[in-house]
């Protein structure tokens, strides 16, 4: 995704009241993480789970969150996901680096990048592809499910090769 | 035994602040002697309750949270 699209998407985020967004760096989004750390609005944890605790402590506390992550994190997380989030109903974002998407990506993403969309379909997790084109609607969709107290994750693919 | 007894110790001396408490026995031995509706029960996401707590305290620099962790129990 573009970095100009990126930035744009931290600042929607930020303007429809998302105050909190914490997570681990994923270099898929490293305009969007960019944006936060330059405006002193990005907690970075160590794991996805920890991140996902934090953020639910922050969303028990009132406040809209969200967490962003690398879908190898997502991996991670799942039983965090299910256990914490989806069985207490935190409401809260997920953004997601889609790593493995292109088939040529690096081997320890080949696996997981697979299974991604089965992954996220298979715990009940409603999900949307972010892109350079569709990002506001996308956007307005996350936050309105957010103001409905659900959760939702945001998929940006990787669709470059470094 | 000695744990729950102890959880019941320590709960009676907090009173009515909240206690998140960790998943397993921490939690059902707090709920089982001193439910209140403030209390968090983690009952899954083994290890997170510190990191919940973090995000809870980040959020309420003013409040006083208790909470109650542990190693695994079996």
């Amino acid at each position: 995704m573009k970095e100009k699209s990126q930035r744009i998407i931290f600042n929607i985020l930020k303007k429809k009241g998302i105050k909190n967004f914490v997570g681990v760096p994923d270099s898929t989004m490293k305009y969007f993480i960019d944006e936060g750390l330059k405006k002193k609005e990005i907690l970075i944890a160590t794991r996805e789970e920890e991140a996902i605790g934090i953020s639910s402590g922050i969303s028990m506390s009132g406040e809209k969150s969200l967490v962003f992550m690398q879908n190898a994190g997502f991996a991670n997380s799942l039983s965090t996901i299910t256990s914490l989030v989806q069985l207490y109903q935190i409401p809260m974002i997920f953004l997601i680096g889609w790593r493995g998407f292109l088939k040529d990506d690096a081997p320890e993403h080949e696996k997981i990048g697979k299974v991604q969309p089965d992954l996220i379909k298979i715990i009940g997790l409603e999900s949307k592809i972010i892109d350079d084109e569709n990002f506001e609607k996308v956007c307005d969709w996350a936050i309105m499910k957010l103001e409905k107290k659900l959760t939702v994750a945001l998929i940006i693919k990787r669709d470059f090769l470094d | 035994m000695i744990r729950k007894k102890a959880v019941e110790l320590i709960a009676k001396e907090i009173g009515n602040e909240p206690i998140i408490s960790a998943n397993g026995f921490m939690s059902r031995d707090l709920y089982e002697t001193n439910e209140k509706e403030n209390n968090f029960y983690m009952i899954g996401s083994m290890g997170l309750a510190s990191s919940i707590g973090l995000g809870v305290a980040l959020k309420n620099p003013k409040k006083k949270f208790i909470f109650l962790t542990e190693m695994a129990t079996y």
